[in-house]
C-alpha cells in the first residue's frame, strides 16, 4: 500500500462532506484481518449477547426486529499482549490518522471504544439515530472555508465481508446536514423513503461515518458472522463519554462538598453519557433549582 | 431570556443584564474582595498587550480561588455561580447541562493597567467555542459571565469586543487584534456595578482596553461551557492518558498511541502531541 493511501484525497473529502460517510478499501491485509479475528476468537468467552426481550435496539420497528440481539465485546486495548497489539495498531492506523486529521482536526482523540459488534443470521437491527436536526452539539458537523469540522467520527473496521443485503451498518446519506426532523418511518426503517443505504464492504475495509448522520443497523441476514470493530473518536475539545473524573468531587476536589446541589450541578465534567440522574438546572428568575 | 435579549445576543455576540445584584449583594462581594486583597497577584507589564502600542501599560491584577475562600467570603461568589439570571440565560445560550469550565477570576485594574490583545473570532472556526443558530435555537460552546463590581463608564477601558465577529468568515486584520487600527469595529460597553455581562468566549473577538479611570476596575469572570465542550480548568490536569483512562489500559502504548488517549480539553498550552503520517506511511508525532 503506497503512501498516497495515507492522504485524504479531494474525492474522499467530497464524498464525506456530501454523504457523511466514507469507506476506504483494503486498509488491512488478509493477514492483519486474520490476526484481529484470532484475538477475538481467543476471547470468545467474553462476548456478550444483547437481549431482545425488552424491545432491544430495534426500538419497536417491525423491519428491524430480530430473533436475537447483537453480540458485543469490549476492552481490546487493555487485553494482555499479544492480543491487544492489532487493536492498538488500528487505533492510530495511518489510514485513520490521515482521514481524522481532516475530518475532526489535529489533536483528535479516542472518546470511547473500541467495541466489537458481532451478529449471526436473525440478529436484530438498530433503530436509526442521529441527524443534523435537532442540532447536536457533541457531534456537530460544520464546513467553513474549505475545512471540515466533525466533532464525532466513528471508525468501523470490517473483520468480515458485508455483502449486498447482508444487513448491518446503514445510513441516510447527507443527513448530517439536514435541517428538518427525521420522519418516524425513516428512523424505524418501516418507511425508509428509499433513503437508507447499506454499504457493501469486504474484510479489511474501514468505514468512517459522522456520528451526526442518521445511521443504525439493518437485521443481519448474512450466512456468516458479522464482525465490525468500532472506535469512537472526537475532536480535541469535544466529549461524549464522561470519563473517570465526572463528579464534582473527582474533578474539582473535596472542597465542593460544602456546595448546594444547585452549585454542584454546574461542576460536573463534560460529556453526554451522563446517566438519567444527572442534575440539570432551571430558574424562574427568582430561584435556581435542580430539575 | 426574552426575545429582545435573544436578538441582541445572536446579533452582537454579547449581552448585558442590568441591575442584577442588589446594593447589599454588591457590598458583600466587594467586602469579600477587600478582605482577601492580599491574594491579589499582579502580572508582568505588557504580558497581555504583547506587540500592541495602544494596549500597553502596567501588569494586570487578578485573584483566583474565590469559590474556595473561607466563609462568609466565598458565599457571594457561590451565589453568582448559579444565579437565576445566569441559569436562565445559559440554558438558552449553551443549552441545559451547561457547566463551569474554569474560574471564577477577579480582574482588577488601576489607572494605567495594560489591555489585552483582541482574540477569538468566527474564523478560523473553533468547534469547542463556536456559535451556531438553527431553527430558532442558539448554541455557543463557551460563554463567559462577567459580574461587574464597579462602574465602567465610557472611556474607562476594560472589556471590549467586536460586535458580530462571532459570525465573521474572514480572518481578523492585525490592526484589529492589536487595536492599533481597529477600523472602528471595537466597542467598550458601559456598565454599572451590579450589571452582568455575557460574552461568547472564543467565538467572538474580544479583549481589554487599558484602564483609564482613577477608580479600580473590578470584574469577576466565570468561564462556562456547554455540556460537551471543554476549554481548560481541571480538564488540563486530568487529560494525561494514565489519569484519564487509567494506568492499566495505556500501559505499554507507544507515544503515538498515547497521543489519541489524552482526555478532552482545548490544548491551550500545546501539551497534547499531534499525529501526522510521513512520506513512508508511518504515523509519527508532528514536530
Amino acid at each position: 500500500m503506497g503512501a498516497k493511501r495515507y492522504v485524504m484525497s479531494a474525492e474522499e473529502r467530497y464524498f464525506f462532506d456530501l454523504n457523511g460517510y466514507l469507506v476506504v478499501r483494503n486498509a488491512l491485509t488478509a493477514e492483519e484481518v486474520a490476526e484481529c479475528n484470532a484475538a477475538v476468537d481467543h476471547f470468545a468467552e467474553l462476548v456478550s449477547t444483547r437481549s431482545v426481550d425488552t424491545g432491544g435496539l430495534a426500538g419497536g420497528s417491525s423491519v428491524l426486529k430480530g430473533t436475537q440481539g447483537r453480540k458485543e465485546l469490549t476492552g481490546m486495548l487493555g487485553w494482555p499482549a499479544p492480543y491487544r497489539a492489532p487493536f492498538r495498531r488500528l487505533l492510530i492506523h495511518p489510514v485513520v490518522v490521515s482521514r481524522l486529521n481532516e475530518m475532526s482536526g489535529k489533536g483528535f482523540r479516542l472518546d470511547h471504544g473500541p467495541l466489537l459488534i458481532g451478529a449471526e443470521a436473525g440478529a436484530e437491527g438498530h433503530r436509526l439515530h442521529g441527524a443534523g436536526e435537532p442540532f447536536s452539539q457533541s457531534v456537530w458537523y460544520h464546513q467553513q472555508n474549505g475545512r471540515m469540522y466533525c466533532r464525532g467520527v466513528t471508525v468501523a473496521w470490517q473483520l468480515a465481508d458485508v455483502h449486498k443485503g447482508d444487513g448491518g451498518f446503514c445510513i441516510v446519506p447527507g443527513s448530517h446536514k439536514t435541517r428538518e426532523p427525521t420522519p418516524a418511518g425513516v428512523r424505524s426503517v418501516d418507511d425508509p423513503m428509499d433513503l437508507v443505504v447499506q454499504p457493501v464492504m469486504t474484510a479489511g475495509d474501514v468505514l468512517f461515518f459522522a456520528e451526526t448522520a442518521t445511521h443504525g443497523a439493518l437485521p443481519w441476514k448474512g450466512g456468516h458472522e458479522r464482525r465490525s470493530v468500532l472506535y469512537k473518536y472526537a475532536s480535541r475539545a469535544a466529549a461524549r463519554a464522561t470519563g473517570r473524573h465526572f463528579t464534582p468531587e473527582t474533578r474539582w476536589g473535596t472542597w465542593v462538598r460544602d456546595l448546594t446541589p444547585e452549585q454542584k450541578a454546574v461542576l460536573y465534567g463534560p460529556g453526554v453519557h451522563t446517566g438519567r440522574n444527572f442534575p440539570r438546572l432551571d430558574s424562574d428568575g427568582e430561584k435556581t433549582r435542580v430539575v | 431570556m426574552n426575545a429582545k435579549e435573544r436578538y441582541l445576543w445572536d446579533l452582537t455576540g454579547y449581552l448585558i443584564a442590568r441591575e442584577v445584584l442588589s446594593s447589599g449583594e454588591l457590598a458583600a462581594a466587594n467586602e469579600a474582595v477587600d478582605r482577601q486583597r492580599d491574594r491579589m497577584q499582579v502580572g508582568d507589564d505588557n504580558l497581555g498587550a504583547r506587540d500592541s502600542h495602544s494596549l500597553r501599560g502596567t501588569g494586570r491584577p487578578t485573584m483566583h480561588g474565590l469559590l474556595q475562600w473561607e466563609p462568609p467570603y466565598c458565599e457571594p461568589f457561590r451565589q453568582m455561580l448559579v444565579h437565576p439570571a445566569v441559569v436562565q440565560r445559559l440554558n438558552v445560550m449553551c443549552g441545559t447541562g451547561f457547566r463551569l469550565d474554569h474560574g471564577p477570576l477577579l480582574i482588577s485594574g488601576v489607572k494605567g493597567t495594560e489591555g489585552l490583545t483582541m482574540h477569538g473570532a468566527g474564523e478560523p472556526h473553533r468547534p469547542h467555542v463556536a456559535y451556531h443558530h438553527q431553527n430558532g435555537q442558539t448554541y455557543c460552546g463557551g460563554v463567559t459571565v462577567s459580574w461587574q463590581l464597579a462602574d465602567v463608564n465610557p472611556g474607562d477601558g476594560g472589556f471590549t469586543c467586536v460586535p458580530g465577529s462571532h459570525k465573521s468568515g474572514f480572518p481578523m486584520p492585525p490592526g484589529v487584534r492589536t487595536c492599533d487600527d481597529d477600523m472602528g469595529t471595537v466597542v467598550q460597553p458601559s456598565m454599572r456595578a451590579g450589571d452582568v455581562l455575557f460574552f461568547m468566549d472564543g467565538a467572538q473577538t474580544h479583549g481589554t482596553r487599558p484602564w483609564q479611570s482613577e477608580r479600580p476596575r473590578r470584574s469577576v469572570l466565570y468561564k462556562y461551557a456547554s455540556r460537551t465542550s471543554i476549554r481548560g480548568g481541571p480538564a488540563r490536569d486530568l487529560a494525561p492518558p494514565e489519569i484519564y483512562w487509567g494506568e492499566d489500559l495505556v500501559e505499554g502504548m507507544t507515544p503515538e498511541q498515547r497521543a489519541v488517549m489524552f482526555g478532552p480539553y482545548s490544548n491551550h498550552g500545546s501539551e497534547v502531541p499531534f499525529l501526522a503520517v510521513d512520506e513512508h506511511g508511518n504515523v509519527c508525532i508532528e514536530r
